[in-house]
């Protein structure tokens, strides 16, 4: 009986070592932070606001003046823009497989009332 | 009697007590990490600044374009429902009070919009003339001060708020007191325009 015991303990302490091995082996021990590429799309958007060049950009959904004044190096990234009725304009993130950052700035105007939001599609 | 042991002696099942204990302690804290629970809450505030910053930008245009088509009320309330169902969709409660003075030559408009999420009572004092407002959810109210000096200071008080506002009679001042919160992260300010 007493071996039995013996085996039952050798057997558990084997599940709990290689499992714990396995765990260790399949992900890295220190975990890579990524820059929140989100917040910073949110930052990027906010500052190109306060340009009344960009709002102008916006609101005449000059698609290609809007992506060359939000430098982004090294991601790829576009944008949509939508009225209040929800309806969109722009283009959508080209690879679905990546990771996707989605930010977003509400535009209330450009020189009369005329709601728009423009959403950021950061990706790499 | 007590019984002492030599490590040699102690029993294969404390040592496995003793992992158990360990690796669980060791997995939580790779849990922790792994999902970036200590972390990812700065990432969190950080948009919702950006977010709130948004607001705190537009709400002075919308102002202006209310003015310029004669119609303050409908242009702040459209921005702010507007406002609410994008952030609504994103799991963002947006609540403000948006506070607005027009003249009549030396007599003072003051409107009310209530976008708290609830009934709320407003005290206006100017020059030691008090009104008290009530103002329901999503409604609005207003009163007039008679012969207000040009430069006049305005005192606001709701809920637990209190603000001073230095404001010229003759033109359009704007007041917005603006709230933005996801569970527990909130983030309040206010504009004068």
């Amino acid at each position: 009986m007493r071996g039995f015991w013996y085996m039952a303990e050798s057997i558990i302490a084997a599940i709990i070592l290689i499992s714990f091995l396995a765990v260790l082996s399949r992900q890295p021990i220190v975990p890579t932070y990524t820059e929140d590429m989100s917040v910073r799309g949110y930052r990027i958007l906010m500052d190109a606001s306060q340009k009344e060049a960009f709002r102008y950009d916006v609101y005449s959904e000059d698609f290609t003046n809007i992506i060359s004044s939000l430098e982004i190096p090294g991601y790829y990234y576009n944008v949509s823009i939508c009225d209040y009725s929800g309806s969109c304009n722009g283009h959508d993130p080209l690879n679905t497989n990546a990771t996707i950052w989605a930010s977003s700035y509400i535009f209330s105007g450009n020189g009369s009332y005329e709601p728009k939001i423009l959403r950021l599609y950061i990706w790499r | 009697m007590i019984e002492v042991r030599s490590f040699g002696q102690v029993k294969g099942q404390y040592f496995l007590l003793g992992a158990i204990i360990i690796i669980t302690l060791f997995f939580t804290g790779f849990y922790l990490v792994k999902n970036e629970s200590i972390f990812s809450s700065s990432y969190k505030a950080d948009d919702l600044k950006y977010l709130f910053y948004n607001m705190q930008s537009e709400y002075p245009r919308v102002f202006n374009y209310g003015i310029n088509e004669s119609d303050i009320t409908v242009e702040l309330r459209n921005f702010t429902e507007f406002s609410r169902s994008i952030y609504s969709s994103n799991i963002l409660n947006f609540t403000t009070l948006l506070i607005y003075t027009t003249n009549i030559s030396d007599n003072l408009n003051v409107t009310i919009v209530n976008y708290l999420g609830y009934d709320t009572e407003v005290e206006l004092n100017i020059s030691g003339t008090l009104k008290n407002l009530t103002v329901t959810d999503e409604g609005l109210n207003s009163t007039i001060f008679s012969a207000v000096n040009p430069k006049f200071v305005m005192t606001v008080k709701f809920n637990s708020q209190e603000k001073q506002l230095s404001m010229v009679r003759d033109k359009y001042n704007l007041y917005t007191y603006l709230q933005l919160r996801r569970k527990s992260e909130i983030i309040k300010g206010s504009v004068l325009a």
